[in-house]
């Protein structure tokens, strides 16, 4: 069974468009309502969704030529009768056209095994394959779905051992070889690169991630009865691709230190007898930490494409802050290195309460140059975060607890006490930094936080 | 009415402003933010349709591009070469079309316009069967329109050219229309400036589509440039 594509109506005073580019070609499997074809009219063009799913068996409205509304464009079949369109020209000796492979769970609407009673081809026969028959690069039958596999992950059929009837590659065989190590590794830099100054990877790569590409079918997550599906949120969805981005883009290096907070404590608390403002352990740490990047400017910075580092003039700490309905945002404190404690404190506050509001705007998360997060609130110790990009690091404090340590008295005798401990990662791009430049960094921030000076 | 975000993004690459449109019309089409319009800047840019299609049109090689300091960049909107550049206002919006229809939406971006211009001092109209806003007599276009629609949400949008250096267009055949040429509200004598075009912009967006203008919401801010 066939379905006609038609020319949909665009608008009221729309009676034609003009077939831009088709964004399937024939022999693709397309979903329903998955993107098809692209029609402009006037000065506006758009995508044009297939109406069912199926196989695009059939182009009728070739590139740049206009057409009326409600003109058949295209003609969608079935797996079976896709078969037929894909193949070369039928002759006595080409193996019978048997259906592809039962596909895993998740193939969804790419092939229907089983309903492959052969039909006629289409009258027809496409462009693509005529070329392919032509050169004699199609020697043998390979079903739609492998050849999309085989396109996805970069692999040159002629390359392969066929098993199934005939000698004909099954996607069995495709997987096998990928698994083995065969076909390109799909990742390529960025054409336009990281641009510094973008917290998301927005710019320079065409929106699209370079390892963004479908799943291989042996990893592809399998849904069993009682198994539940849903979609992730905007947020999740920008938080996933910019994990994944950062994952990919930096080697990421990680060290731990223990620092004494028992000066900041005291501190806090003298503070609040005397009136003033209450400061969080996290404020007091961001600070510190602001103060120590002022002076290690390699750490607030970022990196180019073309092995270039931005050395950033202000300390703009992000601090992340979990909303109350999930999620994470990371509010930013613009010009912290010379903030002096107490504002910096207040303009957190501000921020952080924003952040719980939902009040935050756009100038709040931007222009981040280092990350801080406080993993500790539910008592963990210490993590490996992974860096915002294109920050070049990210500090995670943990929960502080009451620890026994070994202390040296001012005569130089060592003794047993109880002070609270912090452990604190210093999660940094080793390209942008080595692990001795890390430790000086973290080595300083101890130094601040166990001699504390409120002024600086 | 509903809640239109309005971002003012200062000067962005063209291609970085292209990628955020693409990642704000998925959000938008599953319903993740509301209705947004980027007013923003380029830098020198020609813009072409990916598909070559428009190249024509240029009127210099892409070395004497390169020495003006100007980028070709590829697009997917409707409309064909055209050259943006400091001094011209890019308004983007990132809208669900309810009423599906894509003219209707043209004549309304028309429409703001129109009314921002006359807001800015300066009386333009429509010429049937050229989209854009042009001096009363057809002579010279003020504000350019190239959109493109996925699943009825928009993407790209117009330029008015508020003090852009109109000697630039020089280079190509603007929307590969040769009989007519490109003004600016500078070359009509007034004296306007890009913020002030963004304001009245702003505001007859906000009345044209019966929408209102509110502050963006968490899940928009995580998708936009620091």
């Amino acid at each position: 069974m066939t379905t006609d594509v038609l020319l949909p109506g665009l608008g009221e005073s729309i009676t034609e468009g003009t077939i831009v580019r088709w964004l399937k070609q024939v022999g693709d499997a397309v979903a329903r309502d998955e993107n098809l074809v692209e029609v402009e009219t006037d000065k506006i063009s758009t995508e044009v969704p297939s109406p069912a799913a199926g196989v695009l068996l059939a182009i009728r409205v070739p590139v740049g030529t206009t057409a009326d509304v409600g003109t058949v464009i295209a003609v969608l079949g079935e797996a079976g009768d896709a078969v037929q369109a894909a193949a070369p020209a039928p002759s006595i000796d080409a193996p019978p056209a048997a259906p592809p492979p039962a596909p895993s769970s998740n193939a969804s609407a790419i092939t229907r095994p089983g309903g492959a009673a052969p039909t006629a081809p289409p009258s027809a026969p496409d462009a693509r394959n005529r070329q392919a028959r032509d050169s004699g690069e199609l020697k043998l039958f390979v079903s739609p779905v492998v050849r999309r596999l085989a396109r996805e992950q970069d692999v040159d059929l002629g390359q392969l051992e066929g098993t199934g009837a005939g000698g004909r590659v099954t996607r069995r065989d495709l997987e096998a070889f990928v698994a083995g190590g065969g076909g390109g590794s799909g990742f390529t830099a960025p054409p336009g690169g990281y641009v510094p100054g973008l917290k998301m990877p927005v710019g320079g790569f065409g929106g699209r991630l370079p390892f963004d590409r479908a799943t291989p079918a042996r990893f592809a997550p399998e849904v069993w009865e009682g198994d539940r599906t849903e979609p992730l949120s905007g947020l999740g969805r920008a938080m996933a691709e910019h994990m994944a981005y950062t994952w990919w883009r930096a080697p990421h290096v990680s060290t731990i230190i223990e620092v004494d907070m028992s000066a900041v404590g005291r501190h806090r608390k003298a503070t609040r007898a005397g009136g003033g403002p209450s400061l969080s352990y996290t404020a007091c740490v961001s600070w510190a930490l602001a103060r120590a990047l002022a002076e290690h400017g390699t750490f607030n910075a970022s990196l180019t494409d073309d092995h270039r580092r931005v050395l950033h003039g202000s300390v703009n700490l992000g601090v992340a802050v979990a909303k109350p309905d999930g999620g994470l945002l990371v509010p930013v404190v613009h010009g912290a290195g010379a903030l002096g404690l107490e504002q910096f404190a207040a303009a957190l506050g501000a921020l952080v309460d924003k952040a719980r509001r939902g009040a935050m705007t756009a100038a709040d998360l931007r222009g981040g140059t280092f990350t801080l997060t406080n993993v500790g609130s539910n008592g963990n110790l210490a993590s490996m975060p992974l860096i915002n990009q294109p920050q070049v690091g990210i500090l995670a404090i943990g929960a502080i607890q009451k620890r026994v340590v070994v202390v040296t008295d001012a005569s130089g005798e060592d003794a047993i006490a109880i002070r609270p401990m912090m452990y604190v990662t210093l999660t940094y791009d080793h390209r942008a930094n080595d692990g001795a430049a890390s430790g000086r960094l973290l080595r300083d921030l101890k130094k601040r936080l166990e001699s504390w000076n409120p002024q600086g | 009415m509903q809640p239109l975000a309005v971002v003012r993004l200062g000067t962005v690459p063209y291609a970085e402003a292209f990628a955020l449109q693409r990642r704000l019309v998925e959000a938008r089409q599953a319903d993740a933010i509301e209705d947004v319009l980027l007013l923003l800047e380029h830098p020198p840019t020609i813009t072409h349709h990916n598909t070559g299609r428009g190249l024509e049109n240029l009127r210099v090689g892409v070395e004497e591009l390169a020495a003006r300091g100007v980028a070709l960049e590829p697009t997917d909107r409707g409309g064909n070469v055209t050259l943006h550049a400091p001094g011209q206002l890019l308004g983007y919006p990132i809208l669900r079309l309810r009423d599906h229809d894509l003219h209707g939406y043209l004549r309304s971006l028309e429409e703001v316009l129109i009314r921002a211009a006359a807001a800015l001092g300066a009386e333009t109209a429509r010429v049937p069967g050229r989209t854009g806003t042009w001096l009363p007599d057809g002579s010279a276009k003020l504000a350019a329109i190239g959109v493109k629609a996925s699943r009825w949400v928009t993407l790209h949008g117009f330029a008015m050219n508020v003090s852009t250096d109109l000697g630039l267009f020089d280079l190509i055949v603007p929307c590969g229309i040769a009989d007519a040429g490109v003004t600016s509200l500078r070359r009509l004598g007034l004296d306007a400036s890009v913020s002030a075009a963004r304001d009245a912009v702003e505001a007859a967006f906000a009345q044209v589509f019966d929408a209102e203008v509110s502050q963006p919401s968490d899940a928009l801010c995580t998708l936009l440039p620091p």
